[in-house]
Order: C-alpha cells, then sequence, then structure tokens
C-alpha cells in the first residue's frame, strides 16, 4: 500500500516541504437556511465540500519567500491534495489567506539560510 | 402549475433541497452558465397589481447577476433561457426565455435585466382602419400573434372555454389610447374574462382567475405569511358602451363583492342590446363562487408554482378558506420565494367614483335573493349635442329603450346633467316606463361654484314583460328666472 508521502502536496506545481506542524481541513455547505412558522428549517444547499485548510510550516527563508509570493498572489492558487475518498489527488482553485510568519529565535546563525520561520496560512477554496 | 412527476414533487417539499440553475444565451456562438457563474438573481412574474385585474398584459421580468466571457455590448437584444433542476431529480424545470433589454457591466460579472416575449406586442403599431374584421377571439389572438413574431399557446378549445370565448367581435375605433397590439390584446383579455401571460415556452396563453386550489401551503412550508381580513371577489360588473352614452350594469350571484369597472371596450361596443349584455354577463359570470382572500407569504422556492395557481393556506393563523390566486411571485435564485394575492376590500367601496358609489347602492338596495328575475342597472346622461330649453312645461330630456328577455327585471336608473339655474328654481326629474306614470324621485342637486348646478336622480323600478320597454326622462324647473337653455 502506498504511503501519504507518496502524495506531497503542491501549490502551482511547487511541492510543499514535508511534513507541516499543522494541517487542518475544514469542510463546509453552502446553504440558504430558512426557519418555517412550524419551527422546522427548510435549507437549500447551494454546495457541499467546500473547503478550508489551515496549515503551518516550519521553513527556511527562500520558503518564507515564496510562501509570502503566495499569499501576495491575486490569481488563484492551483492546489494538489490527496483526496482519500478517491486515493488520488484533486486539484482545486484556492486563495491564501491570514498568512502569519513567525521568525524563530536564535535562528540567525543557522548555515545554508538566512534565519528559520514558522508560517501559517489558510487556504480558501473559491 | 407546470406538470411535474410524484418524485419531483415529493422532493420539493422535502426539508433539504439542492438546486442547479442553468441558462442558455443566444449570442451568436451560444453561451451556457451554471451555478458558479451565478452571483445572484430573481425572475418577477405577475398578473395584477393591487386589485385583481382581469385584461392585464403584464411582463415577466427576469434580473442577474452572471459572470459571462462577453462584452457587456454583445448582449442586447439576446434571448435568455433560464432553467432549474432538483438534485437527483431528472427533470428539468424552464423557467422561461427572455430577452435581454440591458447589461450593466462591473469588475467580475454583468448584470442583466430581460423581459419575457410580452414586450413583442408593443413593437408592432395597431390601426383599426387595417383590422376591421368581425372574428373569433381565437382568430383575434392568432393575427396578434402573427404580427408581432409571438406563438399563440392557448388552444382554439381552451380559448372558446373562456366567456366569450365563441363570440365573435370587431374593434370598435372608440377609444384613442390604443396604439400597439399590446393595448388591443389588453382589451381582449378583458373581453375574454382573462389576463394574459407568456408561458415558460415563450408563448402567448390566456389564464383565467379559478376557485379550484392548486396546492397546499402548510406552516411547515412557509417561512413567514399575510392574510387578510376579508375576502375578495366581483359580484357587478359595468361597462360603457359609447355610441349609446351608457354605461350598463350586470350582476352575478355572489355577495359582498366588489363592482368592477370595465371602462369602454372597443371589442363590447356591440350594437345589439341583448348581445352586449350576454357578453358582459359572461365575463361577470366567471366570477360567480370565485372569491379569494389576499395574501403575502415568503416561502421556500418551488419553481414550479405559476401565476393564477390557487394556494391554499393551513395552520397557524389560517382559517378555513384562506385561498386566492398567485397575482405575483418572485423567485429568487440561490432563495426562497415570495407570493401575493392581490385584491380590493370590499369594505373600503366608499373610495369609489360616483357611478360605482351609485351602482353599489342601488345593487344593495335591489338585489335581493330573494326576488327571481335579472337585475340591471342604466346610468343616464344627458349628451345632447345641442341645447335644450326647459320651462315649467315638462319637457322630454333622455330616453332609452331596452330588451328585456326575462319576465320580471328589478331596473336601476341614475339620470345626471348640470345647467344653470337662478337661486330660487326648483327642477324635477320625472321618469316613465312604457309612458306610464310619471314617477318622480327624489333629485338631489350639486352646486358648482360657477354657478351651475348637477342634478342626479336614481330609482328603482320592477319591469315586468319580455320584451321592449322604453324609459323617458323628463324635466320642469319653476320659478326661474333664466331658462335652462345650456343643459348638458
Amino acid at each position: 500500500m502506498a504511503k501519504l508521502k507518496s502524495y506531497p502536496e503542491s501549490i502551482n506545481n511547487v511541492t510543499l516541504p514535508n511534513e507541516p506542524t499543522f494541517w487542518t481541513t475544514r469542510r463546509d455547505v453552502v446553504e440558504n437556511v430558512g426557519t418555517t412558522e412550524a419551527g422546522t428549517d427548510v435549507v437549500d444547499i447551494m454546495r457541499v465540500g467546500k473547503l478550508t485548510i489551515t496549515a503551518s510550516y516550519n521553513v527556511s527563508s527562500n520558503w518564507l519567500v515564496q510562501f509570502e509570493a503566495w499569499a501576495d498572489e491575486t490569481s488563484p492558487l492551483s492546489v494538489k491534495l490527496y483526496d482519500p475518498a478517491t486515493s488520488a489527488y484533486i486539484t482545486l482553485d484556492m486563495r491564501m489567506r491570514n498568512f502569519t510568519s513567525d521568525y524563530v529565535s536564535y535562528s540567525k546563525n543557522t548555515s545554508g539560510t538566512l534565519g528559520l520561520y514558522v508560517v501559517s496560512f489558510d487556504l480558501i477554496e473559491f | 402549475m407546470y406538470p411535474t412527476s410524484a418524485a419531483f414533487q415529493a422532493a420539493i417539499k422535502s426539508n433539504i433541497r439542492v438546486f442547479h440553475w442553468s441558462g442558455v444565451i443566444n449570442t451568436p456562438t451560444p453561451i451556457t452558465f451554471g451555478d458558479s457563474d451565478i452571483i445572484e438573481g430573481n425572475l418577477v412574474r405577475s398578473i395584477a397589481g393591487e386589485s385583481l385585474e382581469i385584461g392585464s398584459v403584464y411582463s415577466s421580468q427576469l434580473s442577474l447577476n452572471v459572470k459571462l466571457p462577453v462584452s457587456r455590448y454583445e448582449l442586447y437584444g439576446c434571448e435568455i433561457s433560464l432553467s432549474v433542476e432538483l438534485d437527483g431529480i431528472a427533470e428539468v424545470i424552464p423557467m422561461g426565455t427572455f430577452i435581454i433589454t440591458e447589461a450593466l457591466q462591473s469588475v467580475g460579472s454583468i448584470k442583466i435585466m430581460a423581459y419575457d416575449s410580452m414586450i413583442k406586442f408593443d413593437d408592432v403599431a395597431f390601426s383599426p382602419a387595417s383590422n376591421t374584421n368581425i372574428q373569433t377571439p381565437y382568430a383575434w389572438l392568432s393575427d396578434m400573434c402573427l404580427a408581432c413574431g409571438v406563438t399563440l399557446g392557448s388552444t382554439s378549445a381552451e380559448i372558446q372555454g373562456l366567456p366569450n370565448g365563441n363570440r365573435k367581435t370587431g374593434f370598435a375605433d372608440v377609444v384613442s389610447d390604443v396604439a400597439t397590439w399590446r393595448d388591443v390584446l389588453g382589451y381582449m383579455a378583458a373581453f375574454l374574462g382573462s389576463y394574459a401571460y407568456i408561458g415558460r415556452d415563450g408563448a402567448l396563453y390566456m389564464g383565467q382567475y379559478r376557485s379550484i386550489s392548486a396546492d397546499t401551503v402548510p406552516s411547515s412550508f412557509r417561512f413567514t405569511s399575510n392574510l387578510s381580513d376579508f375576502r375578495t371577489s366581483y359580484d357587478g360588473l359595468y361597462a360603457t358602451y359609447k355610441d349609446g352614452g351608457l354605461q350598463e350594469y350586470v350582476s352575478n350571484n355572489n355577495t359582498l363583492g366588489i363592482i368592477l369597472n370595465l371602462g369602454t371596450n372597443p371589442f363590447l361596443q356591440f350594437n345589439d342590446q341583448t348581445n352586449r349584455l350576454n357578453a358582459l354577463q359572461e365575463i361577470i359570470d366567471a366570477w360567480n363562487g370565485v372569491y379569494y382572500v389576499p395574501y403575502s407569504a415568503n416561502m421556500p422556492l418551488i419553481p414550479t408554482y405559476d401565476v393564477g395557481d390557487v394556494l391554499t393556506f393551513i395552520d397557524n393563523q389560517a382559517g378555513a378558506y384562506d385561498l386566492g390566486a398567485i397575482t405575483e411571485v418572485t423567485y429568487y435564485i440561490g432563495g426562497g420565494m415570495d407570493v401575493m394575492c392581490s385584491g380590493d376590500n370590499p369594505r373600503l367601496t366608499e373610495a369609489q367614483d360616483r357611478f360605482t358609489k351609485t351602482i353599489a347602492g342601488l345593487s344593495k338596495d335591489y338585489n335581493n335573493g330573494q326576488e327571481v328575475g335579472g337585475k340591471n342597472f342604466w346610468l343616464l346622461h344627458t349628451e345632447n349635442t345641442s341645447s335644450l330649453t326647459v320651462g315649467s312645461t315638462k319637457t322630454q330630456v333622455a330616453e332609452i329603450e331596452f330588451k328585456q328577455t326575462v319576465d320580471v327585471q328589478r331596473m336601476g336608473l341614475m339620470f345626471t346633467c348640470e345647467g344653470t339655474l337662478s337661486a330660487t328654481a326648483t327642477a324635477v326629474i320625472l321618469i316613465t316606463i312604457d309612458d306610464d306614470v310619471l314617477y318622480e324621485f327624489e333629485t338631489t342637486e350639486e352646486k358648482l361654484p360657477n354657478g351651475k348646478r348637477i342634478l342626479t336622480s336614481t330609482c328603482g323600478f320592477r319591469i315586468t314583460g319580455k320584451g321592449t320597454h322604453t324609459a323617458k326622462v323628463y324635466l320642469t324647473i319653476t320659478n326661474n328666472a333664466l331658462l335652462w337653455s345650456d343643459i348638458q
């Protein structure tokens, strides 16, 4: 059986560094809910399975620059994810919002990089 | 109501529904759009304003904010077709075809305003001189559809089933407000006691107000509802026969209704009185037993509802007879719907015009359900082309000859005229039926600021015997320093 490692996430065909600090996926239902005079609800669903991903990575300064570029992108990001339901990749149009980066203390002397950072962001499906 | 399968009807009433909207625009390269392209939109259909109307020719209006891969300049005059499906049910519900009249471009989308084919009837001028045929209503409707490029959806049999559907008629050039075929369509719809509308297939249909309920709306399937505290219907109708200077009134078996004023309808100007009254009678008789309780409600979307569908409300504040025809419906894309049944409150009759109030009064006095026979009311005016001189000798000032087809008829007459009198003058209105006894009835006077007076006498008779009868109106004026020389 293949491992999840075989399905790395990517944004705009750039494979993300392995092992996020955390990765949370929320599935939303876009619906119109009305309460009737009998007190019951009638729900008109416009869409199911709208994804919002909250993730965080420990990255070097080079990756910080890449994530900042995606956060500033004005066109939809093409995000490839592993879908357990189909056991295959799905590609979604998403946007990156709520991007933050935290400098890791005492990482100024880390060789090969201009510091280490913890980046956090939301990926929201259109 | 648009016909659908039992599976659809069950699914549409469930607590969770998933709709899929789609459409096509017939630009040179047709554009299709779906849920992911539609930002918001609504469709409004109407057959009446604040009152229940016959002869209405309203156009449906589509407002749609949608992402399209074209410029706004390419959309004017194109046709946009809209449809909706319910998830899991393989039925496409057409919502109609509309002509784009306006396209507002914003950064990411275009807001389209479109109307159905009813507007095509406004594009073609109507000439009375070129349309002199005496023909059936179906032939008239066929002619106007052919002239305006619209398909006639109502069949000949359906038209014949309407009031006056079998009555041949011609267009009498007695009104000045007919410019296009849409105006003619309105008069023809009134002649048929109906309203005109464009169906989901883009064809012209004639609809009729009915009392058979199409669907029940329980409290579990409406978000808000407002039900009126009165029932509305029509129990009488009056129309103007221009050539005779008459306003003629007919009534039906309804009670506590409102009087419908048809005004001067070019298709109802039959010279033959019997034919004319029969035509009016057919229109008002179609309202027998049709009573509505006006309402407004917001409810989950049911895209198969149509204007004219009778909804019955039950539960909560609804009582035993809370039903009414949908006179206006708004379908919200991505939302619910608003439905409304309009209608006037019979208790507000004091707001009616003078003639309507008089007829309502006569109707109340003489509309005794215990009596048999016909009921008719005539309003007479003097429409003399030359002035009359009236003094102390009684002078005939008006006459009406009518054919009575029943043994007993309760006849109401109102005569009104205007003239200049001195302050001491006394005017008396006398009426004879068939040159019999002179009846003197109370005469009311209204003094005008310019010194003239309006005289009005309202009376009722019980006329027996089929055949032709004549009512004559005489006027005498005494103590008048001036002669009534400019009676009008």
